[in-house]
């Protein structure tokens, strides 16, 4: 099983490399990681994004991301067993085109079958608006007494996302049994 | 004797709240509530690991100061943000909900939200947030920041 690991590891390089990407990580992810990659992203940001503003939207969608994988991943490490210990399994890539000029920030975790629909549905309704109806739709939400149910945030941040993103994007695939993969794009 | 009760309730809680300070770390800001004052401080980022949990013991120190508070006070808050996630966005509206309805009872609430000059989302962010409290007057103050 471990004979192909080193070709397919210096594949998974490669490919990452053409999307230029600064850094990836796919493994159990916790609030401790979230902070130092948030950390090193800005670091690597100062040395080659002038605009602050820019900056800042880059690593406010990077940590809106990261978070929604912290909170929601369904998969975990160990995967099996009773343990009292475990940790959500993610994965993120940011990376900067240079002949575009363009950053992504995708992360993925691991979602119930049975939100699928109410994610897509959330995610296409937002990508639906233009800026001045996400802006009224942003400050709606934060005005709103009572959190959404099963949301661990304020709900806002799939539209905070929106807001500083120029493209957003998103699939989700079959993962196992109960388990889908949920993939997602920001483009800035 | 139900005035000289009441009287000593509020004299007691005045005296027992104190001053609210607390550290900055890399993911909670620093918060200074100085009482005497009533200059009320927020600075540097907010991106706890449990934003609600972060800012229960915050959001119930206002409470207290909002029932104990003078008709005609004249409050500062002072916010010096460079960086919050949307859950701390959430409560940000409710502590400027909180100084909404102080303000309506007739005492002034001025907001200082500096951002920095370079940095037009931090500067929107306090756009959008004046524009949902009228009874607030909010400065949107550029500055440099390090």
């Amino acid at each position: 099983m471990l004979e192909n690991l080193l070709d397919e590891v210096c594949d998974i390089k490669s490919r990452f490399d053409s999307y230029e990407t600064i850094f990836s990580f796919n493994g159990t992810i916790t609030y401790e990681l979230l902070t130092n990659l948030g950390a090193l992203l800005r670091q690597n940001l100062d040395a080659i994004e002038k605009n602050q503003t820019r900056k800042s939207k880059v690593f406010i969608v990077f940590i809106e991301e990261l978070q929604n994988v912290l909170f929601y991943s369904k998969e975990k490490y160990p995967k099996t067993g009773d343990n009292e210990l475990y940790f959500n399994l993610g994965i993120v890539l940011v990376g900067y085109i240079n002949d575009i000029d363009k950053y992504f920030i995708v992360c993925g975790n691991a979602i119930d079958k049975e939100d699928v629909k109410k994610i897509e549905s959330k995610i296409e309704s937002i990508k639906s608006l233009d800026t001045e109806e996400l802006k009224s739709m942003y400050k709606q939400k934060r005005r709103e007494k009572n959190r959404d149910k099963g949301s661990k945030g304020a709900g806002l941040g799939f539209i905070e996302i929106a807001r500083k993103t120029t493209e957003m994007d998103y699939k989700i695939f079959n993962l196992k049994d109960d388990l889908s993969f949920f993939v997602f794009e920001a483009i800035i | 004797m139900i005035y000289l009760f009441l009287f000593l309730k509020l004299l007691f809680r005045r005296k027992y709240l104190k001053n609210l300070v607390i550290k900055a770390t890399e993911k909670t800001p620093y918060i200074d509530f100085d009482l005497k004052h009533n200059i009320l401080k927020i600075k540097g980022q907010s991106y706890p690991e449990d934003t609600f949990k972060f800012y229960t013991p915050i959001l119930t120190w206002l409470n207290s100061y909002k029932k104990n508070l003078n008709k005609n006070s004249e409050i500062l808050v002072k916010l010096e943000i460079i960086y919050f996630n949307s859950s701390t966005a959430k409560v940000l509206f409710d502590i400027f909900d909180m100084f909404e309805d102080i303000a309506k009872t007739g005492a002034k609430v001025t907001v200082s939200w500096l951002y920095d000059e370079e940095d037009e989302t931090i500067k929107e962010y306090g756009e959008e947030f004046a524009e949902d409290f009228i009874y607030l007057s909010f400065n949107l103050v550029s500055s440099k920041f390090a």
